[in-house]
């Protein structure tokens, strides 16, 4: 039975005074000179002056809007933030960029971080979701003001309708436009119109967005007289995470998970496995990680699982799990002890970096359809699959026996196909007799040659290295991750005695993600389901995860939602600026991007 | 049938080994000869031990030490368990400073060793005693404190004793740094966690270089004082002895001057990015305590511009100029420019008030770093005071090297005539005034220790030497830990750092790696700095002949061990690496 009920926030029926900072404003068009936003601030810190004492020990910074830019100047009256002349001089400060911002005319109020009032109706699939989700937002505005809201000042209203809110599942084709409209008339009122539970998420980020903190006066403005339409450009935004390489504790992937949801990434891979570790515990197959794990504190449960997988539902972000096979496999294979002739991997010796499935011995596809069928069921997901398939050595495959009664008619590529068809059988079993509706591989020698026709399903690739036209010839989806430009992990050397090198160096900066549009390199912008940005984590632990990430995922979140044609310099670096100070905020630790001198001076570095 | 077996296999492992894993099913075991810890998998044997670390302490020549002592190394492979809680220090020293620094790294030590796991051992008969002997009273860290000490381990029955002798507390310190990397955790077969300490040893140490320091710049980006202290905590675990604090630059100037509250109010980010001279004073004993000095850089004439713009306001005339000018690119090398203006005697006066302040912070006789690295002639080539300063002379490159020159000598002068005294070493980088054919034109090499940033190929550091200059090496295509994120510079990983040798004639004081700041801040700069400050302490310390392959174990565990004592410090390799030395 459906229920529709009805919330509101408690605060919203409690009467008090109107405290609305816009009454002191003189109007002005937004369309007239920018000088009027300066001279519209100053009427408003006017106000607040009375409140500042006499003392000033460092003499402070004010910035003023000239033609279009924030300018520093020294003062000893402060008069407008940093922030309040970003949000009001150019471009509102709001990552990824919108497909569309109409400001009536710009105006601000402050509002008070107690008073935030929501309604909504919705369907019971999605309320939940919801609930959590407004309490995050008003949690975001306590971290981007801390303590006690000492002046009553005005209540943000927020009405939120979901037209199809029985959508609580994030797929490939699910609408996640939304429509936000700002306006302070009698009341200060954020309206946001969705499609789905997802696309009001994005609208509720955004809104987060048009809230700033002003340092002058210790207090939240919104910006308001505004009109936004977005929808993404692409709808696979992804971060890949190797845990194999090394571990990371759940609750620092959350952390990488709330950093995806304000940027609107929405797809968090997990390279969960790989040759030198096996960390997850899967309930059919719990020797693997037992094995395989680098410690009894270095696992994720089907607990943790089955928890990551919620909350990132609620930001916003599907968790595609994949253990990379018949590759890359290795620790918590050969459980079953070395006395048994008959092994699950191979090869493990020679290169314990990269074992392979023993394809003499068939109970190691068994193995793989438990482990399918447990990936299956924690990550409450099917549409999409990840099944790894790359770096396979073909070279490790030749000595054995399958390969011999084979050898006359096959190739070895052939071998590796009809390997690929088997697992893919066991894929299917798994998942109750058909094929997920995407399943993904690794681009690799296999999916750039002509058996990509030979294996029984039309396989989307996850390109990350070589020239991807011949999979685009051949009509295969693509997710983008090409090395180079949007790997996160290049650029520290080698790290084992044996290398010269790192694999990928150099690093990439943040600039480089930003621009990388490999749907216009390539064509086949219709073949394009999007990308994901990878870190590989040889040389990544706990403390460098989220630097790593940051803020380079927020310039590619950028590209994958907004794919702008052209980039202005001033506009991208001080909107992303703000965004990485945002983050800040809310606890995720970012990456400097230049010294603070030049956020501080738009435009002059 | 195949599959029906494996599940029930699966049942009487996972009940066996994943659901009561608590010591996992590994152990270590050591073979000296090859210096490496192998792990298997297997029952409990007396000759295997119960984790990596502890296979690490006694396993190869130098254990799991870091840096590696020089002088000679011998350890047994034995280990006394015992629990912290009965653990004593006997100090013998008249001396009363001694014996409080002595009683503060006791602590010190305790505490690092501390462990809320180990709080339940009940292991008590067993006792270690720690005995130090310090020879002199001398309590000044500079390039000429002994920092070398004897450290012999002795077990007796249910006794162990810790032997320390040295000529200085800081030779002391470093001693009780080798004893902490001696000991390690260790669970018991009654499931109780305890320490154990390798139960016989001989080590004697001593360092090649006595100038092992950090670079840290919060000028570009400010950092606070608790990830200051942070770095100085990971220095005093790999035995660095000098932080190179690049206070300043032309982004901001965060240093907080009692004469001259100015610099701050006009350089400072904001309020909260200010280090006020309680801090530094504060600073300055927490690093003594761990065995490392402040040498403090004022960078001048160049890198000098926010922070300086209120002389006019003061009727002081321009202090620096090009401030903030731009286009940048036509006043200088990096945004926002900004280059002192040397043709103002007011500047004098400003700078004598200037090193007052910072003097006054310092100890007692402490070196001083000038900067004066990339002066841009354009800057002052543009500028119409400094234009008409020089009239009717040729505004060629040489003249404004002597205006350089003559710069450096007033500041000198200034420096000399706030403290007091005229033979206070001062640092300063290489430059167009360094350069060999003009050198000993322009700085005398009595007064002046050159700090080389050159490439290692570069023979300008060995030039210097043989012209009888004292330098500092900083090999930029190694030792800049800044390099791998912008323009062509790629970064230099533990094993490039610590492969850097530099030269070894008296005249090299020791060397510098060097975190210049415009692309970390207190989120990164941990794991950029840490664990490679570290590969370039071994290089500073024990300067092996050997290169970072051989010293790949107790890298690794060095990290690890940073990483426990609370230092963010960057991973090198999957653990799996880590667990199973040798085989990636």
């Amino acid at each position: 039975m459906k229920k529709t009920r009805q919330f509101s926030d408690s605060c919203s029926s409690v009467m008090f005074v109107m405290f609305v900072m816009s009454c002191f404003l003189v109007l002005f068009s937004y369309t007239d000179s920018l000088s009027h936003v300066n001279n519209a601030l100053r009427i408003q810190n006017t106000f607040f002056s009375e409140a500042d004492n006499d003392e000033f020990e460092v003499v402070r910074y004010t910035w003023k809007c000239e033609s279009n830019k924030c300018v520093r100047y020294h003062t000893n009256k402060q008069e407008v933030s940093l922030n309040t002349c970003n949000m009001m001089c150019s471009q509102p400060s709001l990552w990824p960029k919108p497909e569309k911002v109409i400001v009536t005319y710009k105006n601000s109020t402050v509002i008070d971080k107690t008073r935030i009032s929501f309604n909504f109706s919705t369907q019971w699939q999605v309320y939940n979701m919801l609930i959590n989700t407004t309490d995050l937002f008003k949690r975001n505005l306590e971290l981007l003001k801390p303590g006690n809201q000492t002046t009553p000042r005005a209540t943000l209203h927020i009405i939120i309708s979901i037209q199809d809110s029985t959508t609580d599942k994030l797929k490939l084709g699910t609408n996640e436009k939304y429509h936000l409209v700002v306006e302070n008339n009698d009341n200060l009122e954020a309206v946001i119109v969705a499609e789905t539970y997802f696309g009001a998420r994005h609208a509720l980020e955004t809104l987060s967005q048009l809230i700033w903190y002003d340092d002058v006066i210790d207090e939240l403005r919104i910006l308001h007289n505004v009109d936004i339409i977005d929808s993404p450009k692409f709808p696979h935004r992804g971060v890949m995470i190797d845990t194999a390489r090394n571990y990371f504790p759940l609750d620092l992937i959350k952390k990488v998970v709330d950093g995806m949801a304000m940027s609107k990434l929405n797809v968090l891979h997990l390279h969960v496995t790989d040759a030198v570790s096996f960390p997850i515990v899967l309930p059919r197959v719990k020797q693997l990680a037992a094995f395989g794990a680098y410690g009894r504190d270095m696992i994720y449960t089907p607990e943790d699982i089955k928890d990551l997988v919620q909350y990132s539902l609620t930001r916003g972000i599907k968790v595609l799990l994949e253990v990379d096979a018949p590759g890359h496999v290795n620790a918590g294979w050969n459980f079953a002890g070395e006395s048994l002739n008959k092994k699950y991997v191979i090869c493990g010796e020679s290169d314990i970096l990269n074992g392979h499935l023993n394809p003499d011995n068939d109970e190691a596809l068994l193995v793989l359809e438990d482990i399918y069928n447990d990936l299956l069921e924690l990550s409450g997901y099917n549409e999409m699959f990840h099944m790894g398939s790359d770096e396979v050595n073909l070279t490790c495959w030749k000595g054995t026996q399958a390969v011999k009664t084979k050898k006359a008619e096959n190739s070895m590529k052939q071998f590796w196909a009809s390997y690929t068809n088997q697992m893919l059988e066991r894929l299917k079993i798994a998942n109750d007799g058909r094929y997920p509706d995407h399943i993904i591989m690794w681009s690799s020698p296999l999916t750039e040659s002509s058996e990509l026709d030979t294996l029984d399903v039309k396989v989307t690739i996850q390109h990350w290295l070589g020239n991807p036209s011949s999979i685009l010839r051949r009509g295969h989806k693509v997710i983008y991750s090409t090395v180079g430009q949007w790997y996160l992990d290049c650029g520290f050397g080698m790290w084992k005695p044996s290398m010269t090198s790192g694999v990928c160096d150099p690093y990439t900066p943040w600039q480089k993600f930003y621009k990388h549009r490999p749907w216009v390199i390539n064509g086949y912008r219709e073949l394009a389901l999007g990308g994901e940005v990878c870190l590989w984590t040889e040389e990544v632990e706990i403390d460098s995860l989220e630097t790593r990430i940051w803020p380079r995922s927020a310039a590619f979140a950028e590209r994958v939602w907004s794919d702008p044609d052209t980039m202005n310099d001033y506009d991208v670096y001080t909107r992303l600026v703000s965004f990485v100070d945002r983050l800040r905020s809310r606890g995720i630790k970012s990456s400097a991007m230049w010294p603070r001198w030049c956020s501080q001076n738009p435009g002059k570095c | 049938m195949g599959k029906a077996y494996l599940v029930l296999m699966g049942i009487l492992l996972c009940s066996k080994l994943y659901e009561s894993a608590s010591n996992s099913l590994w152990r270590w075991k050591c073979n000296q000869s090859a210096g490496a810890c192998t792990r298997v998998s297997g029952d409990v044997d007396a000759t295997l031990y119960p984790s990596l670390e502890t296979c690490r302490l006694v396993c190869g020549t130098a254990g799991g030490l870091w840096p590696q002592p020089t002088v000679g190394t011998v350890l047994s492979d034995g280990l006394f368990q015992f629990s912290l809680s009965s653990l004593k220090f006997e100090f013998a020293s008249e001396d009363n400073d001694v014996t409080t620094y002595l009683k503060e790294i006791a602590d010190l030590f305790n505490k690092t060793l501390s462990s809320i796991s180990a709080s339940n051992c009940s292991n008590t008969d067993n006792t270690v005693t720690i005995s130090i002997v310090v020879l002199t009273n001398n309590m000044d860290l500079n390039w000429k404190t002994d920092e070398g000490y004897n450290l012999e381990i002795l077990t007796a029955g249910k006794e162990n004793s810790v032997k320390i002798s040295a000529n200085t507390i800081f030779g002391a310190r470093h001693a009780l740094e080798t004893v902490s990397q001696l000991i390690e955790l260790f669970s018991n077969n009654n499931g109780e966690v305890c320490h154990v300490i390798v139960d016989e040893a001989k080590i004697s140490d001593a360092p090649n270089y006595n100038h092992r320091g950090l670079l840290l710049d919060t000028a570009r980006n400010f950092l606070s004082i608790s990830s200051i202290k942070k770095h100085v905590d990971g220095m005093a675990h790999s035995k660095l002895n000098v932080l190179h604090w690049h206070i300043t630059d032309s982004q901001s100037f965060p240093l907080e001057l009692p004469t001259l509250p100015n610099m701050t109010k006009y350089g400072a980010y904001s309020d909260s990015k200010i280090y006020h001279p309680t801090d530094i004073a504060e600073l300055i004993s927490y690093a003594k305590l761990r065995g490392v000095r402040i040498i403090i850089e004022i960078d001048a004439p160049s890198h000098a511009g926010n922070g300086w713009q209120w002389g006019p306001d003061a009727g002081l005339g321009d202090l620096s100029v090009c401030i903030n000018q731009q286009p940048w690119r036509s006043f200088c090398i990096q945004p926002p420019c900004g280059q002192l203006n040397p043709v103002n005697s007011n500047l004098y006066k400003v700078l004598k008030d200037l090193y007052s302040d910072v003097i006054n912070m310092l100890p007692k006789g402490e070196v001083f770093h000038m900067g004066g690295d990339e002066v841009y002639i354009p800057c002052w080539n543009s500028t119409p005071e400094i234009i008409a300063y020089l009239g009717d002379k040729p505004r060629t490159t040489e003249t404004f090297l002597d205006l350089w020159s003559d710069y450096q000598a007033q500041a000198l002068e200034a420096f000399d005539s706030a403290v007091g005294n005229t033979n206070t070493p001062i640092i300063l980088w290489t430059s167009h005034l360094t350069e060999v054919s003009v050198i000993e034109k322009y700085l005398s090499k009595t007064r002046y220790v050159i700090q080389t940033w050159v490439p290692a190929a570069d023979t300008l550091p060995q030039n210097l030497l043989d012209l009888g200059y004292q330098i500092i090496a900083s090999t930029k295509d190694t030792w800049y830990l800044d390099h791998g994120f912008w323009g062509n510079t790629v970064y230099h990983n533990w094993r490039v750092v610590y492969n850097n040798k530099i030269p070894t004639a008296s005249g090299t004081l020791g060397g510098e790696v060097c975190m210049w700041g415009e692309l970390v801040d207190d989120s990164s700069v941990e794991s950029r700095v840490w664990p490679r400050a570290a590969a370039a302490a071994e290089r500073l310390w024990s300067n092996p002949k050997t290169n970072a392959d051989q010293a790949e174990r107790r890298f690794y565990r060095h990290r690890e061990r940073l990483v426990s004592r609370g230092i963010n410090a960057e991973a090198l390799t999957p653990r799996w690496c880590y667990q199973n030395e040798g085989e990636c």
